[in-house]
């Protein structure tokens, strides 16, 4: 394969790749740096824990759970998840940090909706998500940018989303206010997609790759 | 967090609008001499010369600003074929020193190359023409039929050494064919470079000298070693651009006679005299390692499949136009439009005819873009289709998102066949896959709920499930460049490379302090065993892994076992065309997982090992 890697302009530097796959939301960020230094606890077993928890729930308890029990799920994840925020493994293991994070907030939304019988209000958020998240990674790959600041607080971080759709899962707003959500979400990220790849083109950016990065089996 | 660098190249100076990776100046050096003291770019071509053919390939890739560098000799000769545009330059010093002045001028994309290359235009193209290369050199393989080319080493798309008559090479991969790109941005660095060069050509310093002679011995013995083997085997080589680097079985291995005891035949004594009389004049190679030496990104372009040659002498000359016409170019170039790294449903089904399709759209004029948004568009008729819950519905969806797949595998072929590459093209590529499947989970999933066997919970989990997969995926990729880093380059005063002087620093602590450069002036001929110790188990577990690769089928398998993008569209059809949605996601939800185990437990082996 041909060389892809085309020069970047004078540019401040970026965070790290893992770091902005993993997509923290502020509540996350401010765990991570009050605990991250202080929790004695390896950053693979926090997010294992983490996410453990929320894949044995879902699997064992599932839709009989109480809004309850649910909150402690959702306290328990934000806790160990977000502290890793401030935690990282060694670095040969940081490749594993993004798909768990992603793991474990995908399967809580899909399980708190599924509390409510609203699995396909899941899936259309989900969806939305992922529309979010791809681009996550194809922006930096091909434009060398991170999101704007104003649509990663609107996108609340992951422990934000899990957070809100536990209060519409106490509010018993399910599964009308997640379908809204979703839409807006998918609307909003898509039109600043749009004008971002606006904003580029014009620029003549030289920044970012032109292909698809080797060994990702697509 | 310490890596906060990302892979994005090195800052550069700030480039003028327009393709920043666009050629507009030619640098042609037609110093070389050939045999009987003609110019070996004078000689005859199809009853003009070889520069005159190249200059017209120049031409039709519309470099306008093109400048020959010759030596007062041949300077009438070249002034017949050039006409003005001719530089006269004495010696590689004065070649370097015009090159560092044009280098210096403010201007788009320069190239610098020998007059006497014999090659397709498309291989001219592949490297001029493809914005994807910003700075980058014209490499190929086939050792046999190269073994006077000046060797490199690169990994990960960039070359790390370069070789020249005064420069060595630690455990070469490929050839430098003589052709090199340099972007806008990197003219600064070629100047520079160029400059430096100059002034140690007009006093060379000894190791220069020594390394020459030890070229005379490698390429006497590289002779030798040709004429005891068949002569049927040296032509499997021609043409061959074996993408793999690694040349473990490279010609120089240092057994058989010693240099001076070798008897050449008198025609190959011819030859190598004649490349001895040519080496001191490869003013690109130099070129090359004084770019490669100033730590500039160098990428690389791969000849592919087709035709290459120097000749020295009027009979090579000949020779080389009976050879070249038995390749076909617009072949070899939809050949290469297909993704070398493709999974084995893509590779063996879909890519078989999909790039015919490539070149009729190419023929019609249509875009990579174009062809993508109708492939978004035939995927969400499948997802419609699949959302009716009827068997027609399945049936018709299976078929609609193998259309909307072979459509996806021309976008890519048909950007590579014409070489319109686009980052945009590249992302609407990306996410309009992810759309387009993710749209026929939802559409499988509603068709089910109105068959009345709902499956939306198996639908969520095969979402997560793949988009958990792509997230390894993408993060341990990211992990994989940051690894790369740059290589710590030696001036170019030394004609040893970084590898090749750490290799005889271990070597003289080994052998308690013997000298270091004396002891390694083979450092080109072998991959010179290297000290093993006991390694660590996921280490061997790893090379276990990677040596099962020779058997036939298993990296095939190896593939599928990841289930990549064209086996999950596979699935998805002929389960729901066959079965019903839930079907479908059971199948996808049982491969998929196992392709984490598998992935997984190979990722966590190479983290350990790392």
């Amino acid at each position: 394969m041909t060389a892809t890697v085309a020069p970047a302009e004078q540019r401040p530097a970026l965070p790290s790749n893992t770091a902005v796959y993993r997509d923290d939301g502020p509540l996350a960020l401010a765990i991570g740096r009050a605990a991250g230094a202080r929790v004695p606890v390896p950053a693979m077993a926090l997010l294992l824990l983490g996410a453990g928890a929320i894949l044995a729930l879902a699997a064992f308890v599932g839709r009989d759970a109480s809004t309850g029990l649910a909150a402690v799920a959702v306290a328990w994840l934000v806790l160990t998840v977000g502290v890793t925020s401030g935690r990282w493994p060694k670095e040969s293991f940081h490749w594993a940090v993004p798909p768990l994070v992603r793991l474990a907030e995908y399967a809580a939304l899909a399980w708190l909706a599924a509390i409510a019988d609203a699995v396909p209000a899941a899936f259309a958020l989900i969806c939305a998500l992922t529309f979010r998240h791809y681009d996550l990674v194809y922006r930096l790959r091909h434009r060398a940018e991170v999101p704007p600041r104003w649509l990663n607080l609107l996108a609340a971080g992951w422990e934000g989303r899990v957070i809100i759709a536990w209060l519409l899962l106490a509010l018993g707003a399910l599964p009308e206010a997640m379908y809204v959500w979703a839409g807006l979400l998918g609307a909003v990220s898509v039109a600043e997609t749009v004008v971002a790849w606006r904003r580029f083109e014009r620029g003549r950016g030289t920044a970012g790759e032109f292909d698809e990065v080797e060994g990702e089996g697509e | 967090m310490t890596d906060t660098t990302r892979a994005v190249g090195a800052p550069r100076a700030a480039v003028p609008s327009g393709d920043p990776t666009a050629v507009a100046t030619a640098i042609v050096i037609a110093t070389v001499p050939a045999a009987g003291g003609a110019c070996a770019a004078l000689l005859p071509w199809q009853g003009a010369t070889v520069l005159a053919r190249l200059l017209g390939q120049l031409a039709e890739l519309g470099i306008g600003d093109v400048r020959v560098l010759t030596r007062p000799a041949f300077e009438a000769g070249v002034r017949d074929v050039a006409g003005e545009r001719v530089h006269v330059a004495e010696g590689t010093g004065g070649d370097l020193r015009a090159i560092a002045d044009a280098a210096g001028e403010p201007g788009a994309g320069l190239v610098i190359l020998p007059g006497d290359v014999i090659t397709h235009k498309e291989a001219l193209a592949g490297l001029l023409k493809d914005p994807r290369v910003v700075t980058g050199a014209l490499l190929g393989g086939g050792w046999r039929s190269r073994q006077f080319a000046f060797r490199v080493r690169s990994k990960r798309g960039h070359v790390i050494s370069a070789a020249s008559p005064y420069h060595a090479v630690h455990r070469p991969t490929s050839a430098f064919l003589g052709v090199l790109k340099v972007a806008a941005a990197d003219r600064p660095a070629l100047a520079a470079s160029a400059a430096r060069l100059a002034e140690l050509a007009a006093a060379p310093p000894e190791e220069w000298r020594e390394e020459l002679e030890r070229k005379r011995d490698m390429w006497r013995k590289g002779l030798w070693r040709a004429s005891q083997r068949d002569g049927d085997e040296e032509d499997e080589a021609e043409g061959e651009d074996e993408p793999a680097d690694d040349f473990d079985d490279a010609p120089e291995r240092d057994d058989g006679p010693a240099a001076e005891d070798i008897v050449l035949s008198p025609e190959d004594e011819a030859r190598l005299l004649e490349k001895l009389a040519a080496a001191p004049e490869d003013t690109t190679a130099l070129a090359l390692v004084g770019l490669v030496r100033s730590g500039t990104h160098v990428g690389v372009n791969r000849l592919r499949r087709l035709f290459w040659d120097r000749p020295l002498s009027a009979e090579a000359a000949a020779d080389a136009e009976l050879r070249i016409r038995d390749y076909d170019e617009d072949k070899v170039l939809l050949d290469s439009a297909v993704k070398g790294s493709d999974g084995f449903f893509t590779t063996f089904f879909v890519s078989t005819y999909s790039r015919y399709i490539a070149r009729w759209a190419a023929h019609r004029g249509f875009t990579p873009n174009q062809v993508t948004t109708v492939s978004l568009f035939i995927g969400i008729l499948a997802a419609a289709a699949f959302a009716t819950g009827e068997r027609w519905g399945l049936i018709a969806g299976a078929v609609l998102l193998q259309a909307a797949f072979t459509t996806d595998c021309v976008d890519g072929q048909l950007a590579r066949y014409t070489r319109t590459f686009s980052k945009l093209g590249a992302w609407l590529d990306s996410v309009f896959d992810r759309s387009k499947e993710y749209l026929c989970f939802a559409g499988l999933a509603i068709g089910a709920s109105r068959a009345g066997d709902p499956v939306w919970t198996l639908a969520c989990c095969a979402l997560i499930l793949q988009t958990a997969r792509h997230f390894s995926d993408f993060s341990f990729g990211a992990g994989q460049t940051l690894v790369i880093g740059a290589t710590e380059q030696p001036p170019v005063e030394r004609s040893l490379d970084a590898g090749a002087l750490a290799a005889a620093e271990r070597r003289a602590r080994g052998n308690g302090g013997e000298d270091p450069t004396g002891s390694d002036r083979r450092a080109e001929h072998e991959p010179e065993p290297e000290p093993q110790p006991q390694l660590p188990l996921a280490r061997r577990m790893l090379r276990a892994w990677h040596r099962i690769d020779r058997l036939p089928g298993v990296r095939w398998l190896k593939k599928m076992a990841a289930f990549p993008i064209g086996e999950r569209f596979a699935a998805i059809s002929l389960t729901a065309a066959l079965f019903d949605p839930r079907v479908t996601f059971v199948v996808l939800l049982a491969w998929g997982g196992f392709a984490v185990v598998y992935t997984l437990s190979g990722r966590v082996l190479r983290s350990i090992a790392r």
